[in-house]
């Protein structure tokens, strides 16, 4: 019977008048993001987009940094009416890939909506003075004495994870599986723990974002704290000086990789079609409008934004290209 | 400026709101208001941000005195000896001593961020874990300045809350512990901290009163407000070391980035306690504990801003959501910070001074008013203190309901643990130390290469 | 020692140690407490397990209230992601007051009745409408 009401529903919604179609209109939104962090780029992505949601959806929508644990439990139990839904990036399959969260979580257990920007500044960055300016030069620094190792600090099961394990593969398949060994993996932490590692010498290059590194690259910084980025995953607009991971040769999968952090639009299972073709016409409105453009790219986002058909198509092929090198990829915790 | 003092005094009073709100934090505050912000510039978006943040420190002291349930996990300290005064009838006193060590500590740390700023955020980042991880260790000892009946039951509690923090997911191996798999999905990131909190006192204590029929108001049997000990400013004659002592080690723990603003207090009420000349008074309702309390998480709001402003790294948590604001405004934070920005500094600096002044006007001339609060009824307060305990518990965390029911099971836990005579406050310390203790002594052994 | 806290605290069981380490801890100081119990006990020549005079509860202790407490707790966190926020609060505020004001012999005291509906009307609504509509918080 259930089952018998819901496929009525489906199809009279289906086939309401597109016009009536304004669910969202006046209405309380809530959108969760995996982070609690209030300056990290899931934050501020989300509050760059919820303003132009609410302009465009005409609805009282608000940003809640509920925890990557507790934006997903929301929309595993959320009712699918599209007043609750997560805006987050890869870290949404990343983490059923690395085995940190189970296979209720998959994407096929929720509805992919648009994409709504990027981040293109997922980086690595060392020491000012490190005897290597970039992550390809560290190849041949390393192969040039098996004796060195270079410590890279990144959080298991993250976008720094898989930025790690890009490299170990690309170096085991480039100078050979010894070369690679001697990447030492360093447990890491928030920004401000990597950071401090950095500083006490208990790694050598550490993960983190783009715009959070900014100030300590810059000219006039102490020595003993000042950075250099050594790889960045992918190109910034306006920034030609730095190194990107595909420009200096880095592949995945036989490609240069350009990896941006993809923000998406997550619903929960069941949300009906209308309500996303709702938002894929909010975010149409919001890629088209220059003041969104100029917001995001103040942050060094992009203001990329997909409908949710070619998010979706987009996302899962994303997943299944790193799945294949996730394969390929030696256990972490031996390279200890 | 008109706009700023008025951003500053409308920032101040919702503080002290939610610094009294039992479960809501300075740090909440911050958060919640971080997104208006957008609509104004950096400078006036600051007046607002440090006046909630100096008034949401401040307000914890207001239900930890009355009630005894700390607004704050910064204001822990402050209930052992504002409460029994306030027992005593001396709730006006016990506030207004309370609001003045406040403003002295915000003062203390407001000096030491103008004038010390580089040097001290140099010294900082020398701290690896292992100094930090002694400061943890040195601040759970005020388990044993507080167990007076059986030290070994009070160390006991402790270790309890210590094991109870550990429960849940470690987030450096993302590896789960001591959960049971049917609560995996609501234990994964462990208990927190707030619903305990509230949930170990308010709760606990309503189920006391109700054991006990609801009878009375909080006021000893025999005693009125009228006839109790006023407050007068000789209650600071012979504090003067104190003050700065607790000031000063509260801007400390401040400027420590990852070293929290509990730990700051606790430190600095054990100190006075091992330096008081009547260490058997604390507890039963000294002034002097009282002034450690508050000088120290005061003393914090300045230091917290010593390794933001000059590093680019908060130094608490709410620091931390104060980054947003910068990064809303397209300004990096960091080590070229104050150089670059001079102008924005110095206002911050002036900001920072008139909150401090705001939040001890807005606080010290309405107190004969709230201190009344003591002489409602039970019956008729706890009702209203449990809505807002619901409404604390669920926002910890922006809305998990299961955190409410942490709530419950706490105050049940609390009740129990007062009937088979252990003692809450250690459990309590230790369940915040203990995340930290952990994490320190696992970067501690594993950095050190 | 060194090498036996780094063989611990490889990332494959790092997340072990300190549970270990502290429930053992824990379970030693649980150990001492019973022996200085008994000492205690054998000094005061009271026996060391001492159900009989021992009371969980304070004799003569409100039943209703204590219980009653607990259970209109339990169906208020029930109830609230089931009704409104304000709503449920308004019932179930109403209901503690009710509870805890309570006199034996005099059930139905119509003036403390309406003060407790005015102060759960008032505070439910009140709390609701600045955190909810002013502060923009998520309530349930």
């Amino acid at each position: 019977m259930k089952k018998f009401i819901a496929s009525v529903l489906v199809f009279v919604l289906c086939f309401a008048p597109v016009a009536s179609a304004a669910v969202y209109e006046g209405q309380r939104v809530r959108i969760v993001i995996g982070s609690t962090a209030v300056s990290g780029d899931s934050y501020m992505v989300a509050d760059i987009v919820n303003r132009y949601l609410q302009k465009y959806l005409n609805c009282n929508s608000k940003v809640d940094p509920v925890g990557a644990n507790e934006a997903f439990a929301t929309i595993k139990t959320a009712a699918p009416d599209g007043m609750t839904f997560m805006i987050f990036h890869d870290m949404t399959y990343l983490g059923v890939l690395f085995g940190s969260y189970s296979k209720d979580y998959d994407l096929e257990n929720m509805v992919i909506g648009p994409r709504v920007g990027q981040n293109p500044g997922s980086c690595f960055a060392g020491k000012v003075n490190a005897p290597y300016k970039d992550m390809k030069e560290m190849a041949e620094w390393l192969k040039a004495d098996p004796s060195r190792t270079v410590r890279l600090s990144v959080e298991l099961g993250s976008v720094s994870n898989l930025a790690f394990v890009i490299y170990y593969v690309w170096l085991k398949d480039t100078y050979g599986e010894e070369v690679a060994n001697q990447l030492r993996f360093v447990l890491g932490g928030s920004t401000d723990t990597k950071l401090q590692q950095l500083w006490d010498n208990n790694a050598d290059v550490i993960f983190g974002d783009y715009s959070s590194f900014l100030q300590y690259t810059k000219e006039g910084v102490d020595e003993q704290l000042a950075l250099k980025y050594v790889g960045i995953m992918d190109r910034i607009p306006g920034r030609d000086d730095v190194p990107v991971y595909g420009d200096m040769g880095i592949t995945m999968e036989g490609k240069p990789l350009y990896f941006s952090k993809d923000f998406l639009i997550y619903l929960p299972k069941g949300t009906p079609d209308n309500v996303v073709a709702e938002l894929d016409e909010a975010v149409a409105k919001m890629q088209a409008d220059p003041q969104f453009q100029e917001d995001m790219a103040k942050m060094t986002y992009a203001g990329n934004t997909l409908q949710s058909k070619e998010a979706k198509e987009f996302i899962y092929a994303k997943r299944d290209a790193i799945k294949n090198v996730l394969a390929e990829a030696p256990n972490i915790e031996d390279l200890e | 400026m008109i706009l700023n003092l008025g951003l500053a005094l409308l920032g101040t009073a919702v503080g002290i709101i939610f610094g009294a709100i039992p479960g809501m934090t300075a740090t909440m505050a911050v958060a919640v208001f971080l997104p208006m912000t957008y609509a104004f510039q950096l400078v006036p978006a600051l007046y607002l941000l440090l006046g909630l943040y100096v008034g949401g420190i401040s307000g914890g002291l207001i239900p930890a005195i009355l009630i005894n349930v700390p607004g704050t996990p910064s204001s822990v300290c402050t209930g052992f000896d504002g409460y029994p005064m306030a027992r005593r009838g001396e709730s006006e006193r016990a506030l207004k001593v309370g609001i003045t060590a406040s403003f002295l500590g915000g003062m203390i740390s407001l000096i030491v961020l103008a004038l010390l700023t580089p040097p001290l955020a140099k010294m900082a980042i020398k701290f690896s874990a292992i100094e930090k991880f002694l400061i943890i260790l040195f601040a759970m000892t005020v388990i044993a300045a507080l167990s007076k009946g059986s030290m070994t039951k009070g160390v006991f509690s402790g270790f309890l809350g210590v094991l109870l923090s550990l429960v849940g997911e470690l987030s450096m191996n993302n590896k789960m512990r001591m959960v049971p798999s049917f609560l995996s999905d609501e234990l994964r990131s462990g208990f927190q901290l707030l619903p305990l909190l509230i949930g170990l006192f308010a709760i606990c204590q309503m189920f006391q009163e109700a054991e006990k029929g609801m009878q009375s108001n909080n006021l000893d049997e025999g005693v009125t407000v009228e006839g109790a000990k006023k407050f007068s400013f000789s209650d600071f004659k012979g504090q003067t070391v104190n003050v700065i002592r607790s000031s000063l080690l509260g801007t400390f723990m401040g400027i420590l980035p990852g070293v929290g603003g509990s730990a700051a207090s606790l430190i600095a009420y054990s100190q006075t306690k091992s330096f008081s000349k009547h260490p058997e008074l604390m507890g039963k309702g000294a002034p002097e504990g009282l002034i450690a309390s508050e000088s120290s998480n005061n003393g914090l709001t300045g230091g917290a801003l010593v390794p933001l402003l000059s590093l680019g790294i908060p130094g608490d948590a709410t620091t931390a959501v104060l980054i947003g604001a910068f990064l809303l405004q397209g300004i990096q934070v960091g080590p070229l910070f104050i150089g670059q920005h001079p102008d924005i500094w110095n206002q911050i600096l002036l900001a920072l001074f008139a909150c401090n002044i705001l939040m001890f006007i807005v606080m010290f001339f309405p107190i004969k008013l709230i201190s009344q609060v003591v002489k409602v009824r039970s019956a008729r307060m706890y009702p209203v203190i449990l809505l807002m305990c619901i409404v604390g518990a669920y926002a910890t965390r922006s809305g998990v309901m299961f955190d409410v029911w942490c709530l419950l099971l706490f105050g049940i836990v609390g009740y129990v643990m007062n009937k088979i005579g252990l003692p809450t406050a250690p459990f309590l310390i230790g369940f915040i130390l203990g995340g930290d203790l952990e994490k320190y002594f696992i970067e501690a052994v594993k950095g050190n290469n | 020692m060194q090498q036996f806290l780094k063989e611990w605290l490889k990332i494959r069981n790092m997340h072990l140690f300190f549970p270990y380490l502290i429930a053992s801890i824990c379970a030693l100081l649980f150990v001492v407490i019973l022996i200085q119990r008994a000492i205690k006990c054998k000094k005061d020549g009271t026996p060391f397990i001492n159900f009989k005079n021992y009371h969980f509860f304070k004799p003569g202790y409100d039943k209703v209230k204590l219980w009653g407490s607990l259970v209109l707790f339990i169906l208020y966190i029930i109830a609230l992601p089931e009704l409104h926020f304000a709503w449920a609060s308004v019932i179930f505020i109403f209901l503690f007051n009710v509870l805890f004001d309570m006199k034996p012999g005099k059930l139905f005291d119509i003036k403390s009745i309406l003060i407790s509906a005015v102060i759960a009307f008032v505070g439910s609504w009140g709390v609701w409408y600045l955190f909810y509509q002013v502060f923009n918080i998520t309530l349930p």
